[in-house]
C-alpha cells in the first residue's frame, strides 16, 4: 500500500486529486495538509512514499517546504509537483529542488487525470 | 432547446419549510443529459420570461438554482439575471482549469452564488470559500452521527450547505437537525405529517358558503354580510385581487365593486385560492405555492385551446387538485363539500374530460416525468409553450404574495 501526503490549501484541488486517486484504483493512504506548515510537521513524524505538492500555499509554499526538507534529508520519497502554474520559472525552480515529476492541471479533470496517472506510474505508483 | 425540451423545477426549502427558491433544470429522458448549449439555452430563456424589462425580477425573493457549465460563465444571458437571486451549479469535475476558476470568482464577485456538486463530504471543512457559496450534499439517511461530523466542519465556513434528495419530512427533520441550509425533494407534494389538519376551519367554512354562493349569482349584499364576519379574510381577498392581475384597471376596495367590475365568475377563482391559504394549522408553504403555480399553469396552459372561461375552470381544478392534502382530507370529502362543474371533477377524479389533460400536465411538470412529452402533443402544445407557461405560472404565484 502506497502511503502519500498531499499538499495543497485548496478545498477543490485536494478533492480533484483525492477523486482521481480513487479511480485509479490502486492501493493507497491518503493523508491531506493544509499548508507547508502542516505537511513539515506530518513528514517529521510519519513515513510516506511518495508526495503531492502544490506550489502557491499561504504561509509556508510548496518552495519552502521543499527546499527545508531537502536541508534536513525528510525528502527521500518521490516528490510530484501538482500546480496549476505553467510558468517555466516555477518548472525550472521545482526542477533545481530535486523534484520528480510536475503535472500542471489541465483544462478539464480527464486531462488532468492522464497527467496525474503517467506521472504516478514513473515513479512506480501501480496507477490502473 | 425550450424548443424542444421541457423544463422541471424542484422547490428548495429552508429549514423552517419557507420555498427559498426554484431549481430549473431540462428534463432527462433516455439517458439524454443536457449539453453545454442547452444549460446556456436555459439560462437564456428563464432570463427572457422571469425578468421583466419594467417590472424587474418576477420571483420576489426567491432564489433560482440553475445546472451550468463553464461557457455559462462568459454567456450574455448570465448578466441578464438579477446575480443575488441566481446561484449556478457546476460539478467539481468542472473547476479543474485555472481560466474556468478565474471566471467563477469573477461572478461570484459580481454576487452570483455558486453552488458545487459531487464534493467529498470528508473535506467539506477544507478551504472551498473562493469558488462556492453553496456545496451540495447528498443526504443519505443512514450514519447521520457521522453526517453530523462531517457538516459540522463546514459550518464553520461562509459555506450554505444544499441536501438533497431529501424526499420525506423525517429526512428533512434530520437535515435541519444536521445543521443544512436548504433542502430539494418531492416534498412539495407530501403534506407534513403530524400536524393536525383535518376538516376546514371557521375562515375556510365562511369562504366554501361565499363560493357556493357565488356559483348561485346570490345578491351582493348577502355575500358582504357573510364575508363581514371575518374581516381578515375581506382584507386577504381584495389583496389577492389586487395584486396578481385581477383586470379591473384599478385598485379594488370592496366586494361589491369587484363583482360590478368584473362579475362573479373572477371572483370564485380568488374564493378558491383564499380557501386553500387560509389554513393556519398544517400551514405548508410549498404545498400551498405548488397548488397556487398548479392551479395557474393547468388555466394558462387551457387558455389558448380552451378559452377564458374553461382556463377559469382549469385553474380551480389544479387548485383543488392539492387541497385534499391542504385541508387533510380526502377528496371525495372535498367534493362532497363543494359543488363543482362536472368537467373539473373527472379531471380531479381521474384526470378526464376536456379539463383532465391540462391538470395532467400541469402536474408532470412538477416532476421528471417523461408523459410531459405526450401529454403536452395531447392538447397540441409545443415545449416552448409549456415552457412559457409554467415560468409565468411561477412568476404569477409570487406576485399573489403567499407569504405575506
Amino acid at each position: 500500500m502506497k502511503n502519500i501526503l498531499l499538499v495543497d490549501d485548496l478545498g477543490i484541488d485536494v478533492m480533484l486529486t483525492q477523486f482521481a486517486l480513487q479511480e485509479f484504483a490502486f492501493d493507497h493512504q491518503l493523508v491531506v495538509a493544509g499548508d507547508g506548515a502542516e505537511a513539515y510537521a506530518l513528514l517529521r513524524e510519519q513515513r510516506f512514499d511518495l508526495l503531492l505538492l502544490d506550489i502557491k500555499m499561504p504561509q509556508v509554499d510548496g518552495f519552502e517546504l521543499l527546499t527545508r526538507l531537502r536541508a534536513e534529508a525528510l525528502a527521500a520519497m518521490p516528490v510530484i509537483i501538482v500546480s496549476g502554474s505553467g510558468l517555466a520559472a516555477d518548472r525550472a525552480r521545482a526542477e533545481a529542488l530535486g523534484v520528480d515529476d510536475y503535472v500542471q492541471k489541465a483544462v478539464d479533470y480527464t486531462g488532468f487525470k492522464r497527467e496525474l496517472r503517467a506521472a504516478l506510474v514513473r515513479q512506480g505508483c501501480p496507477a490502473g | 432547446m425550450h424548443r424542444t425540451n421541457f423544463i422541471v423545477r424542484e422547490p428548495l426549502l429552508d429549514p423552517r419549510q419557507r420555498v427559498l427558491g426554484y431549481e430549473l433544470s431540462w428534463q432527462q429522458h433516455d439517458g439524454r443529459i443536457p449539453t453545454g448549449l442547452d444549460l446556456e439555452g436555459l439560462v437564456g430563456f428563464v432570463a427572457e420570461h422571469v425578468n421583466h424589462v419594467d417590472q424587474g425580477w418576477l420571483l420576489r425573493d426567491k432564489i433560482l438554482f440553475l445546472d451550468a457549465v463553464p461557457a455559462m460563465l462568459s454567456t450574455d444571458a448570465l448578466h441578464a439575471l438579477p446575480p443575488e437571486h441566481t446561484v449556478l451549479a457546476f460539478d467539481i469535475r468542472q473547476l479543474t482549469d485555472v481560466d474556468v476558476r478565474s471566471a467563477v470568482q469573477a461572478v461570484r464577485a459580481g454576487g452570483v452564488g455558486v453552488a458545487i456538486r459531487g464534493c467529498d463530504l470528508t473535506l467539506l471543512g477544507r478551504n472551498l470559500a473562493p469558488y462556492a457559496s453553496y456545496v451540495e450534499v447528498r443526504f443519505t439517511g443512514s450514519d447521520v452521527a457521522d453526517q453530523a461530523r462531517t457538516y459540522a466542519s463546514a459550518k464553520h465556513s461562509a459555506l450554505r450547505m444544499v441536501g438533497r434528495p431529501v424526499g420525506t419530512w423525517a429526512d428533512f427533520d434530520a437535515c435541519a437537525a444536521l445543521g443544512l441550509d436548504a433542502f430539494v425533494g418531492k416534498l412539495h407534494l407530501t403534506p407534513r405529517p403530524g400536524n393536525p389538519v383535518k376538516g376546514m376551519n371557521p375562515s375556510q367554512q365562511i369562504i366554501l358558503q361565499l363560493m357556493q354562493m357565488v356559483q348561485a349569482n346570490d345578491d351582493v349584499g348577502r355575500l358582504e354580510s357573510v364575508l363581514k364576519r371575518d374581516p381578515a379574510l375581506t382584507y386577504k381577498l381584495l389583496r389577492y385581487i389586487n395584486t396578481a392581475g385581477f383586470g379591473a384597471g384599478r385598485e379594488v376596495q370592496s366586494l361589491r365593486q369587484a363583482i360590478s367590475l368584473l362579475g362573479y365568475a373572477p371572483l370564485y377563482r380568488w374564493l378558491v385560492l383564499l380557501l386553500a391559504t387560509a389554513s393556519a394549522s398544517g400551514y405548508s408553504p410549498v404545498l400551498m405555492e405548488t397548488a397556487v403555480v398548479r392551479g395557474r399553469l393547468a388555466e394558462l396552459l387551457g387558455q389558448k385551446t380552451l378559452g377564458r372561461g374553461a382556463a377559469e375552470h382549469l385553474f380551480v381544478a389544479g387548485m383543488f387538485s392539492l387541497l385534499d392534502r391542504l385541508l387533510g382530507l380526502s377528496m371525495q370529502e372535498v367534493l362532497d363539500a363543494i359543488q363543482l362543474p362536472d368537467e373539473v371533477v373527472k379531471a380531479l377524479t381521474k384526470r378526464e374530460g376536456s379539463y383532465g389533460p391540462y391538470l395532467a400536465l400541469a402536474e408532470a411538470c412538477e416532476l421528471n416525468s417523461n408523459l410531459v412529452a405526450s401529454l403536452a402533443a395531447a392538447v397540441s402544445l409545443s415545449p416552448a409553450d409549456v415552457n412559457e407557461a409554467h415560468l409565468s405560472a411561477l412568476a404569477w404565484a409570487q406576485s399573489v404574495g403567499l407569504d405575506g
